[in-house]
């Protein structure tokens, strides 16, 4: 069922209300600056899925590991990436993947998960520490397809770019890829 | 029908028998239990369902144990079947629940979304005559969250 259906059902009386929220499983944040995420957790307590638009801050993963232990997925968009965040997700057993200009985290069972896509982000303050543990994370758990994509603006480039032939060799000599799709600025580092 | 079908006899709220071949009653997974249990010597009393009910349960559980029927047949019988009441509608669920049969219930569940889906929250109300026990400014701040925040 669409946002908006439910939305509408939220709006139909109290029960309703109470009956929508406590079902929810996934949420579309709009605007993350209308509403903070202790409003999210209190209205929705069983969240798995969560998209957040706008320029997010960390306490949202934060506050969401905390109360979310079934929680899949959280795509943030245009996230900046530090090593806390890295060793937050790691320290929670947490996967992190990144879709489209999503940086995600997830706390599906991390055997189940096998697709990774890197597209358009704004890159790890830092660097390093994010792709060894990319590389860490991919032999640990077998994932199946891999997707790097890049764009002008992608600020930490060199960062990457450092160490990319060893995660490649990595994924080489450890992984059960079937699918390694490179484009963009990625290309030319190869 | 071999000689050797049994039949069980269910028991509705309202004193109501309904003799039922057991090959068929079983699609409920609550009587299914009870037979494989051996608890079934006499009457199955079903203090949930009321003998109204029971005969549309009864129409679909025949309907769609029908040999060879083909699958555009039961989506027809299917879709006739659901454009009751609200009211029936409401009872079949809770039938569907307490008699555990999925199917069913997802069928059933299904149809009462799609009499949600792309209203307003005022047409739903109306759809299923429900009160708005919201005050206004309840109602202004759900709306306000759910329009900067949830969609």
């Amino acid at each position: 069922m669409r946002f908006k259906d439910r939305n509408s059902i939220s709006l139909v009386c109290k029960s309703w209300y109470e009956a929508e929220r406590c079902c929810r499983k996934s949420v579309f944040v709009g605007n993350c600056y209308a509403v903070s995420p202790s409003i999210l957790i209190r209205r929705f307590p069983d969240l798995r899925f969560v998209t957040i638009k706008g320029k997010p801050h960390f306490p949202w993963a934060v506050s969401m590991a905390k109360t979310y232990p079934f929680l899949e997925e959280i795509w943030l968009k245009r996230m900046v990436v530090c090593d806390e965040s890295l060793e937050l997700i790691s320290s929670e057993s947490w996967f992190y993947s990144l879709v489209k200009d999503f940086w995600g985290f997830g706390g599906k069972t991390l055997n189940l998960f096998e697709v990774l896509v890197l597209q358009s982000f704004e890159g790890l303050t830092t660097g390093l520490c994010g792709v060894e543990e990319v590389v860490g994370f991919v032999e640990h758990y077998c994932w199946s397809s891999l997707v790097f994509t890049g764009e002008k603006e992608f600020k930490s480039l060199h960062l990457w770019g450092n160490c990319f032939e060893k995660i490649l060799e990595g994924f080489v000599e450890h992984c059960c890829l079937s699918t390694l799709a490179l484009a963009g600025d990625f290309i030319k580092l190869i | 029908m071999s000689s050797s079908t049994k039949f069980l006899t269910l028991k509705t709220n309202d004193k109501e028998e309904f003799v039922l071949d057991e090959a068929i009653a079983i699609r409920s997974q609550t009587i299914k239990n009870m037979v494989e249990d051996d608890c079934v010597s006499n009457v199955i009393p079903l203090p949930n369902v009321d003998s109204k009910t029971m005969i549309k349960v009864i129409e679909y559980w025949k309907k769609h144990s029908e040999e060879g029927i083909s699958k555009d047949k039961l989506m027809d019988f299917d879709k006739a079947f659901v454009k009751v009441d609200q009211s029936i509608l409401y009872a079949l669920i809770l039938a569907a629940n307490f008699l555990n049969d999925a199917e069913m219930l997802d069928m059933i569940c299904q149809e009462v979304a799609n009499r949600i889906k792309g209203k307003t929250p005022e047409e739903i109300r109306k759809e299923f005559n429900i009160e708005n026990d919201f005050t206004p400014e309840e109602e202004e701040e759900i709306r306000n969250e759910n329009v900067w925040a949830f969609e």
